[in-house]
């Protein structure tokens, strides 16, 4: 053996080693886990994280993929020790268990497992993974029942339990959940939690053998108090004030009600708050979301928007306050349905924050270039389900839509197809993974068009697919979908940006594509060219049959845009048109580029195409209604927001970024001196909720009165409150 | 008779002639010349030909074997200077190669640089919306056509590249690995509306499911297939010219020669770092140590890969560009580490990584105007580095260049000042960095780390390996003779090999004659190849292998599988090898028998044996006395101590140094600590244990 080289006590270079260790065990626990599981969900979305905590369970290092699967394990612990009745015991060896959203899960599909770390007889740690699964019992398969009206009726709901008792897996335990669930494959999932968490646990082990006790729990320590160091130094760089964000959930399994979700952020030194005062009360079916879910939100869009640099730990939460009434859709009281509160008030949730967070960057000089719009705004579960040409029974969930689109940036466009907000590392399926498999043939799958919120810089784009049945043994399938922001677009622009596409959710009944198939005809390649009976269906759709010959269909949501679309450099455009991304019509009416011959573009048309924008956009403006609210500015410098403002304390000026037309003075409301423009969101393109339109939301612009150029451009519901940004001018 | 292998590298075109009359080995260096890779060639084969006193011409007449190993293909796909491709897909499925799964955007970051979402992109497209076509065909999941390729259409779009002026084509249809009938029958109109357009097909070049990486690995081939025949051609010419009578045979990525006519040009991707696995490999079964963890520390990147029993193992997926391919390929898992990597201050921690110093301006002590200090420079400064004999004295390193940049940016903040402290950390850290990823490397495949030996090479290897290997408790550490060219030297060690591969999942147990008739179409393939490459029927070996999974598993694992499937039993062996396998991987019990297991992809490697140059015994110098002593950090004891230098050339065959001691070779030190013991063994070899 050669010698290993000795160390003293915790020094920078211990501290680094041994962080780094600390990281690479969370990292081998999350790769370990997923190469075993069973879980397609889990493997193509990477729906799934491992940690390593603190005695307490307070985070110290997280492995990649979910962020949010990440961050619930120390609630789980916290409810393990919690709920340890008279004469129970936590023991060196044991695993505990528990998906209880109630008790620190996400939602019921998301099953946790955490082990406890013992050194000399003494609790020194705990390790932890979490992960999606494909099933979990309740009304419907694949883990979401759109009709449940309470808790109980989403499936199994464990309270921590103990899995393996001093290092003995309990296979009572395992039949029992294997019992509960329809595919007994979630059995293989929660063995790979096992064997990560024992890895883990050894891994950890050999760091307290190598350094001693103390230098390892002081570098755990010294983790967090790192992040917390570091985010603290960088709140207080960035602009104190205020920052509010309503955003919106469409349909709650039973009615097409709409719940708004508000968060107020307030950054003063180096503290920041997310408020949620206002946000709407509890719903009657499973879009909510339980504390661990506002928590993971809040958490999700702080670490990604101001902790690119900083370990995602326990030292930032420490830095925020969340405040929250019990009862509402992103806090809900027990026993009110959660199990879709990942992919709808949870990421909705992300949504709101993540606006706050990007229009605070946006006021900071040094920060403005970090600023994202909101990238796509929700996710879904598109199941279908039935036997497969294999013979087996299956429930599978469509896992395309995690190549959501990316939010536009303050210097560059948003990618396309770039993941879904809270997946570190997205990944979508092949088609050929997915026909192999399933009894299913995909007619296409491309990105959606105009689908990118439009902006100086647009946001990424999202896809679009559609698939029939071929070669089912029973000749159909189920179908269910349960999704969010089909009425409305939750990717919100920044700086004057626009909206992302929506989602929609259709199927063609009636086709001619069974005798397509069955003739060697060529078949359809877009959803307006599938001959048949087409149909829009809600977004919390029931399970209802696939029959030979249906084609299903679904669009997923784009980044939100970055500025006005009338600054858009015209050759990207065109570049944009000829690559597909963007339409005729969107290029010309939302961006004003007008295309010469050769597909290049015309700076002359575009000009005077521009300037009729403008010239429409002021003719229809109207003076916004926005009741108590009054934006007014506080501090002594000056500070400009993109190309949308400038505000000014030593010349008491709001001024417009773009022309340099005065707005006002600063005390004054700059609301009474914008002009406001109201349409359809459709108006940012196609696929903007008109299929489900209600008349409930509009796209309000607030623009220059004198140039017409946008300042801001939010998402609202009639009667719904103004978003709005207020820095401290400093 | 003598076998040369030439291997490209970044920067130094490396020459190993191999004297098996004279049993030694001869070894030319010249900066590799990036416009015209010929000339760095010419000038290192010259170089060596001076060292034998033999005209080149006569080095080239009398050479039996001529092996290259090129990085023309890596320059092409990282300069962008491959050809204008187009694509030609399956209607409706045109943007498979721009949504690139989504995966595309952070697919081989490191998990901080997936941290920074706002900094994260697809990379830049090699080909996007407007060169990729869709053309009117679709098979099913089985192979069997839905809708007949429309000819007419795919005519039309031949003529459209044709009148775009493409240089080369890719074809890549879904499910063309089940059937490959559309996507010929594309080629063929290809070529006749375009003759001399470079037209490659996935079913030929990737023929496994998935059609993402099999799309993209057909994009890449079409990309430096232009480049790398007219590249191979003209080298083939060149060396005829002076000389060369025998076939030269190119390294392939997976460890195997090939001739340039059967040479798949993505194949010769990272075929130089594959040459130093397979030297590595020879070397430990030659040793006589066959689990092995090979090391290769160079300017930017650590690259790790394990021989067990002698073998290397193959990767699943290569990620170029943050493309992801299906290659045939030695598993080598890399970091942004090496002597480049730059130490910085972040809230008190002391951080490397992952910003590199290039080759310009380059570490502080190159004195080309950086200020920021390297992991070279701390090297430097603890005395593990001759100012004097950097790139065999060529360039003199500047000690007090690199002592203010670590003192200003590094000891001042977090070290009192003190640079030598400072120096030290910076090791520590990286070296512990180096080790964690062999670590993760070798626990995520199943193994122990303390069950191999340590191999270590490339410039800066053998300057860390005995701490990286000391942190990781290994049993020895193996520089291996000449460690600054082990590419090349592993080149001449490779078999001509060919990886067939074929996708087709099905669930145990099957017919055996089912399961053969998969296996058998390969290994006359692979026969044909071998013949075409002049290997005797003898000769000629066929190892064959299957990736499983648990029914409905993603992840696969590979297992061998025996030849000729004649009975039950012998398929049934394959169940056993794969159970056998996953438990090793991931642990006793985790096995879920019920699932079923389902066989996914299947291969057979088909190996032409050649006769590799024996290695050469050496007998060294005769000097046993260091060169010179001076003050050099050693790590156990924590303080600058007297350390004897020695020189490499000079110590004979069975020599003992001990610790704290440095030995020079040319191109790179081997850095000994107090406790350890080095051996040169009669190959030359540097064996380092621990003394005691």
């Amino acid at each position: 053996m050669l010698n290993p080289v000795q160390t003293r006590s915790i020094d920078p270079v211990t501290f680094e080693v041994l962080n780094h260790r600390l990281m690479t065990i969370s990292e081998e626990m999350g790769i370990q886990y997923m190469r075993c599981s069973g879980s397609n969900v889990l493997i193509t979305g990477n729906d799934a994280a491992a940690a390593v905590m603190l005695a307490d369970g307070s985070l110290v290092s997280v492995g990649p993929y979910i962020v949010t699967q990440g961050n619930v394990l120390p609630l789980i612990v916290d409810s393990t020790m919690k709920s340890l009745g008279p004469g129970e015991v936590i023991e060196d060896g044991d695993i505990f268990i528990c998906n209880d959203p109630y008790l620190g899960a996400i939602h019921h599909p998301d099953i946790a497992t955490v082990a406890p770390i013992f050194w000399k007889g003494t609790l020194v740690a705990w390790v932890g993974a979490s992960g999606h699964q494909l099933d979990n019992g309740g009304m419907d398969p694949g883990g979401f029942s759109i009709k449940a009206v309470d808790t109980h009726q989403e499936g199994l709901r464990m309270p921590p339990v103990k899995i393996a008792s001093r290092g003995v897996v309990r296979e009572d335990v395992l039949r029992w959940i294997r019992n509960q669930v329809r595919d007994p494959l979630v059995a293989l999932d929660v063995k790979g939690q096992i064997a990560s968490l024992n890895s883990g646990r050894r891994r950890v082990l050999e760091l307290f053998e190598r350094w001693g006790e103390d230098t390892v729990q002081a570098a755990m320590q010294q983790c967090i108090t790192h992040s917390r160091e570091k985010l603290e130094a960088r709140l207080a760089e960035l602009p104190d004030g205020q920052w509010r964000e309503v955003q919106y959930i469409d349909h709650d399994g039973h009615n097409p009600e709409i719940y708004k979700i508000i968060c107020t952020m307030t950054k003063k030194g180096s503290r920041l708050e997310f408020n949620f005062t206002g946000t709407s009360p509890n719903a009657r079916g499973l879009i909510n979301c339980t504390y661990a879910g506002l928590q993971a939100a809040c958490l999700t869009a702080t670490y990604i928007n101001l902790c690119w640099d900083i370990p995602w730990n326990r030292g930032v939460r420490d830095c925020m306050d969340i405040i929250s009434d019990v009862g509402t859709v992103n806090n809900c009281a027990y026993p009110a349905p959660c199990a879709m509160a990942t992919i709808s008030a949870v990421i909705v949730t992300v949504d709101a924050t993540w606006r706050c967070l990007s229009q605070m960057l946006l006021a900071s000089k040094d920060y403005k270039r970090e600023a994202m719009a909101v990238w796509s705004g929700t996710s879904m579960a598109p199941i279908f389900a039935g036997t497969s040409q294999h013979g087996f029974q299956f429930a599978a969930t469509e896992m395309s839509h995690f190549g959501g689109g990316g939010g536009a940036c303050s210097e560059h466009d948003g990618v396309d197809t770039a993941g879904i907000v809270f997946n570190t590392t997205p990944n979508m399926p092949n088609i050929e993974d997915q026909e192999a498999e399933y009894p299913v043939l995909y007619l296409f799958r491309r990105h959606l068009q105009d689908s990118g919120g439009p902006g100086k810089f647009r946001g990424g784009r999202s896809g679009e697919l559609a698939y029939t049945i071929y070669d089912a043994p029973t000749g159909q399938l189920e179908g269910l979908f349960a999704g969010t922001g089909a009425e409305m677009p939750n990717a919100i622009g920044i700086a004057g940006g626009l909206p992302g596409s929506a989602i929609s959710i259709a199927r063609v009944v009636k086709t001619d594509i069974k005798e397509r198939i069955d003739g060697g005809k060529a078949l359809p390649d877009r959803l307006k060219t599938v001959d048949g009976e087409l149909e829009w269906l809600i977004c919390k759709h029931v399970r209802s049959p696939i029959l030979a010959g249906d084609v299903w269909y679904h669009s997923w949501q784009g980044g939100g845009g970055y500025g006005d679309p009338l600054l858009r450099d015209p050759e990207s455009v065109a570049t944009d048109v000829a690559r597909g991304a963007v339409s005729h019509d969107v290029c010309a009416n939302v961006y004003g580029v007008a295309l010469a011959s050769d597909g290049k573009a015309d700076h002359g048309g575009t000009k005077i195409k521009r300037e009729q924008i403008r010239t429409s956009r002021k003719a229809s403006a109207k003076k916004p209604a926005a009741g108590e609210l009054k934006w007014s500015y506080r501090g002594t410098a000056r500070t400009e927001i993109a190309d949308a403002l400038v505000i000014d304390a030593g010349k008491q000026s709001v001024s417009c970024g773009n022309c340099g037309h005065r707005h006002c003075s600063t005390d004054e409301n700059l609301l009474d001196h914008l002009g406001l423009v109201e349409t359809h969101p459709s108006s940012a393109g196609p696929v903007r909720g008109e299929a489900y339109d209600r008349g409930r939301f509009k796209l309000r612009h607030l623009i220059c009165q004198n140039c017409g150029g946008l300042t801001d451009v939010q998402v609202g519901l009639d009667g719904a409150p103004y978003s709005f940004a207020l820095p401290t001018l400093t | 008779m003598y076998t040369l292998s030439v291997d490209i590298g970044g920067t130094f075109t490396d020459v190993v002639v191999f004297d098996e009359a004279k049993g030694r080995t001869v070894v030319g260096k010249a900066l590799t010349t990036p416009g015209d890779l010929r000339k760095g060639v010419m000038t290192g084969l010259e170089q060596a030909a001076d060292d034998m006193d033999m005209p080149l011409q006569k080095l080239l007449g009398e050479a039996h074997r001529f092996v290259h190993a090129t990085t023309q293909s890596s320059n092409a796909i990282f300069a962008f200077a491959g050809a204008k491709t187009a694509v030609v897909t399956t209607r409706g499925f045109g943007d498979t190669l721009t949504i690139m799964r989504a995966t595309g955007r952070v697919a081989g970051l490191s998990v901080f640089e997936r941290y920074h979402y706002r900094a994260t992109e697809k990379p830049r497209l090699l080909a996007d919306e407007r060169d990729i076509f869709e053309v009117t065909e679709r098979m099913d999941y089985a192979g069997r056509g839905i809708t007949r390729l429309d000819e007419k259409e795919m005519r039309d779009i031949a003529r459209k590249i044709k009148a775009q002026g493409y240089q080369a084509v890719a074809v890549a249809f879904l499910f063309s690995h089940k059937s490959d009938a559309h996507e010929k029958r594309a080629r063929e109109i290809l070529r006749e509306e375009m003759p001399g357009v470079y037209v490659t097909i996935s079913s030929e070049v990737a023929p496994v499911l998935g059609e993402y990486e099999r799309s993209a690995t057909t994009l890449f081939n079409a990309y430096v297939g232009p480049v790398i025949e007219s590249y191979l051609e003209g080298m083939v010419s060149t060396l005829g010219q002076n000389g060369l009578k025998c076939k030269p045979l190119i390294a392939q990525a997976n460890g195997g020669l090939a001739t340039p006519a059967q040479t798949i040009p993505i194949f010769t991707v990272e075929s130089g770092p594959a040459a130093g696995v397979v030297g590595s490999a020879y070397l430990a079964n030659q040793l006589g140590v066959p689990n092995v963890i090979a090391t290769d520390v160079g300017g930017t990147t650590f690259k790790v890969a394990i021989i067990e029993g002698g073998k290397w193992t193959y990767s699943k997926e290569t990620i170029l560009n943050q493309y992801q391919l299906r290659l045939p390929m030695i598993d080598v898992v890399s970091i942004g580490a090496g002597g480049g990597s730059i130490a910085w201050v972040d809230n008190g921690r002391l951080r490397i990584g992952p910003m590199s110093a290039s080759s310009d301006p380059g570490p502080a002590c190159y004195g080309f105007g950086s200020d920021r200090p390297t992991v070279t420079d701390a090297d430097l400064v603890l005395g593990h580095l001759s100012a004097d004999k950097f790139l065999g004295g060529r360039m003199k390193l500047d000690v007090d260049a690199a002592s203010a940049a670590i003192h200003k940016h590094i000891a001042v903040p977090l070290f009192n000042g003190d640079v030598i402290a400072a120096a030290a950390g910076i090791r520590r850290v990286v070296d512990s960095q180096m080790a964690d990823l062999i670590r993760k490397t070798t626990l995520q495949r199943g193994h122990d780390p303390r069950a191999f030996a340590l191999m270590a090479y490339g410039g800066s290897g053998p300057v860390h390996a005995a701490s990286y290997g000391a942190d990781l408790g290994m049993s020895e550490i193996i520089i291996p003779f000449n460690a600054s060219v082990h590419s090349a030297y592993g080149s001449a060690q490779s078999d001509v090999r060919f990886s067939l591969r074929y996708s087709d999942p099905l669930t145990l147990p099957v017919e055996p004659a089912k399961l053969e008739s998969l296996y058998t179409p390969m290994e006359t393939s692979g026969d044909k190849l071998l013949l075409d490459a002049d290997v005797a029927p003898a000769d000629r070996r066929f190892e064959r292998w299957v990736e499983a999974r648990y029914r409905r598993q993603v992840h696969t694992v590979r297992v061998r599988v025996p030849g000729r499937l004649d009975s039950v039993a012998r398929v049934d062996e394959i169940a056993v090898a794969f159970e056998a396998e996953y438990e090793r991987l991931f642990g006793p019990g985790s096995a879920l028998k019920d699932a079923g297991i389902e066989m996914v992809d299947y291969g057979v490697d088909a190996i032409g044996i050649v006769q590799k140059p024996s290695a050469a015994r050496q007998t060294g110098g005769s000097s046993t006395a260091p060169r010179l002593r001076r003050q050099a950090y050693c790590p156990v004891v924590d303080a600058m101590v007297d350390t004897p230098i020695y020189d490499g050339a000079g110590l004979p065959a069975g020599a003992t140094v001990s610790g704290p001691a440095m030995i020079e070779h040319p191109g790179t030190t081997i850095v000994l600590h107090t406790g350890h013991k080095a051996r040169i063994d009669e190959f030359g070899n540097t064996r380092i244990v621990s003394g005691h």
